[in-house]
């Protein structure tokens, strides 16, 4: 049994009269310390593949099951507390909160969290200083490069220590450098047992992963 | 860095929707406050004027003999009976409970006499309440009478053909007339007005009284529980309030509420929709940001927390300072519509209360289906949107 089991994975998106069928009928399995990319042309399905089965699209059909847990079979309250617990999430765009600063971005997955602050604080310097921005911790995000954010995005992915880290084109927004050092922090955090899927339409990247997945049209080709 | 520090900072982050949102409630919050205070200023001033303004309680002897009618009211009987009033009954009105709501007591005696052969009712008063329960009365010549004075009817003038300065006999006793009353097309058109005093002794009534008239002011005190107090006061006495003034008094005092209320409301409902508005417009703009809150796994409770946090520090401000501008607009508008420079308008804590409270129950309210929107959404399509 695989640590994540995709089966017969359906999502159609409605738009108006018309509805598109965003991933068709896709199964596929991903092991615990697998370092996967997920590769295809642009409206391909493979950011729709990601946030299905990072639980934060429901599928229109089929079922997502992570260490045997059927995570759309929970209700939507504990779903988003597996998440927070098992999931972290990276962007194209990073996605942060640009009213906070470096430090309070990344505490954000720790806002439910039954540590006390300091407990928290050290937690957050940890992971800053795992992802290099340890003297940064006080500056707004915007005060920052991209690759420097999209750090910050990854501190906050890591955080809660998930076990699965999703990343959609994570490097699309940095030159080819600071993508570079991006993905050998991916290839790092896989080495230390994180399962990491990053999806990409960048062949380059391919060399970092030990797997890829081929979208097309919707469904996986290879 | 918890769920109240990030609505904090997201609030500072949008200042002018922030500013927005408070000015939108500010205006509806102080414009209510404006208007209720208003609105019970003149009311109460309005009801005072109207309560000086004639009696609404008529107190009279329980009398098994035959009525005497005066002003189309029946009071006791005119000759003396075992349950006539007295001077003393004036001190027992004064001791009731809701004393403090009385504001005249116009004692009278009245008798029937023949003055120049004819007929007469004359009426002993005590001519100063008597002046500030009919202000409508007008008189030519001296308004106030003293000891041998008398004010006459405009029709007993015409009857009994008197003039002013005119010396007329009541019970041998001779009295100058120093006024005359135009007419007012009631009772007291056909009477003869002396001192109280002078009347009972006069009539041989020393200390009796045929009726008395009070006026009690009642915007925000039941009539019927002064009517209750007097009678318990006065257990010989038919103490009757006069429905009819009270409920057309009444009627003029709440119009103006009313109108003040239907207008509040229309306020309260544009202002539900400025915040309904804003924060459904917040909430459409923060679609990426609410993608990202449900990626990290924010629960709807999580996310619900910082939407309704916003808006409740923000309709806490507004609250109070909407409070505040109210008061000074009533300050300005109460003395002009009142016509009284004098009106004090007090900053009251618990209208305070009720204004911040009102405040959040817009705002509150007005969010729930942005929240409710917001938790609906979907990140997949939040994160395309970008």
């Amino acid at each position: 049994m695989s640590f994540i089991e995709i089966n017969n994975l359906t999502k159609e998106y409605r738009a108006s009269k018309e509805s598109v069928l965003a991933i068709n009928d896709v199964s596929a399995a991903i092991n615990k310390n697998e370092f996967v990319a997920v590769m295809g042309p642009s409206g391909s399905g493979k950011s729709t593949f990601l946030t299905t089965v990072g639980g934060l699209s429901k599928p229109s059909n089929g079922t997502v099951k992570i260490d045997d847990i059927n995570i759309f079979g929970l209700n939507v309250d504990t779903l988003a507390n597996y998440r927070r617990e098992y999931i972290g999430f990276i962007f194209q765009s990073f996605h942060l909160l640009k009213y906070l600063t470096v430090q309070e971005n990344v505490l954000l997955p720790l806002v439910s969290s039954d540590l006390k602050k300091k407990e928290k604080i050290e937690k957050c310097h940890a992971i800053l200083s795992k992802v290099g921005l340890e003297t940064k911790a006080k500056r707004m995000v915007d005060e920052l490069s991209g690759g420097e954010q999209q750090r910050v995005a990854i501190a906050r992915a890591l955080v809660n220590d998930p076990l699965i880290l999703l990343a959609d084109e994570p490097t699309g927004n940095l030159d080819s450098r600071t993508g570079e050092s991006i993905m050998n922090l991916f290839k790092d955090l896989n080495a230390e047992g994180k399962c990491v899927i990053v999806v990409t339409h960048d062949n380059k990247i391919e060399r970092y992963a030990q797997r890829s997945i081929y979208f097309l049209d919707g469904k996986i080709v290879n | 860095m918890n769920l109240y520090n990030i609505a904090i900072h997201s609030l500072k982050r949008k200042k002018s929707k922030t500013a927005f949102l408070i000015i939108g409630l500010v205006l509806a919050v102080s414009s209510v406050v404006t208007l209720i205070t208003v609105s019970e200023i003149v009311n109460r001033s309005v009801a005072t004027n109207l309560d000086e303004f004639g009696a609404n309680i008529v107190i009279s002897p329980k009398s098994d003999e035959l009525s005497l009618n005066y002003g189309g009211l029946t009071v006791g009987g005119v000759s003396i009976s075992n349950n006539q009033l007295k001077n003393e009954d004036i001190l027992s009105i004064k001791k009731i409970k809701n004393k403090d709501n009385i504001s005249i007591i116009a004692p009278k005696l009245l008798n029937t006499t023949n003055i120049e052969g004819k007929k007469s009712l004359v009426a002993g008063i005590n001519v100063n309440e008597e002046l500030k329960l009919k202000k409508w009365w007008k008189v030519i010549g001296k308004k106030s009478i003293s000891k041998s004075e008398a004010l006459v009817g405009l029709k007993i003038k015409e009857k009994l053909n008197i003039r002013l300065d005119q010396i007329i006999k009541i019970n041998s006793r001779e009295f100058t007339v120093v006024g005359i009353i135009e007419e007012t097309g009631s009772q007291d058109d056909s009477m003869i007005f002396i001192n109280l005093d002078e009347a009972q002794s006069v009539f041989n009534q020393e200390e009796k009284l045929s009726l008395i008239e009070v006026a009690a002011l009642c915007y925000d005190c039941p009539i019927e529980e002064i009517v209750t107090q007097t009678s318990n006061q006065l257990p010989l006495a038919d103490v009757t309030a006069i429905r009819q003034t009270i409920e057309s008094k009444m009627t003029a005092i709440h119009s103006f509420e009313h109108f003040s209320f239907g207008l509040s409301m229309v306020i309260l409902i544009i202002s539900m929709l400025i915040v309904f508005t804003n924060v459904n417009a917040s909430v459409s703009e923060r679609t990426a940001e609410i993608g990202v809150f449900k990626a990290i796994g924010f629960t709807r409770n999580n996310i619900t927390t910082i939407i309704i946090f916003e808006v409740f520090l923000s309709s806490l401000i507004a609250g109070v300072i909407g409070y505040v501008i109210g008061i000074y607009a009533s300050r300005v508008i109460a003395p002009i519509l009142s016509m009284n420079s004098s009106l004090n308008v007090e900053i009251n804590i618990y209208t305070l209360i009720i204004a911040t409270f009102l405040s959040l129950i817009i705002g509150v309210l007005s969010s729930l289906y942005p929240v409710y929107r917001a938790n609906k959404l979907d990140p997949t399509v939040a994160f395309r949107s970008l």
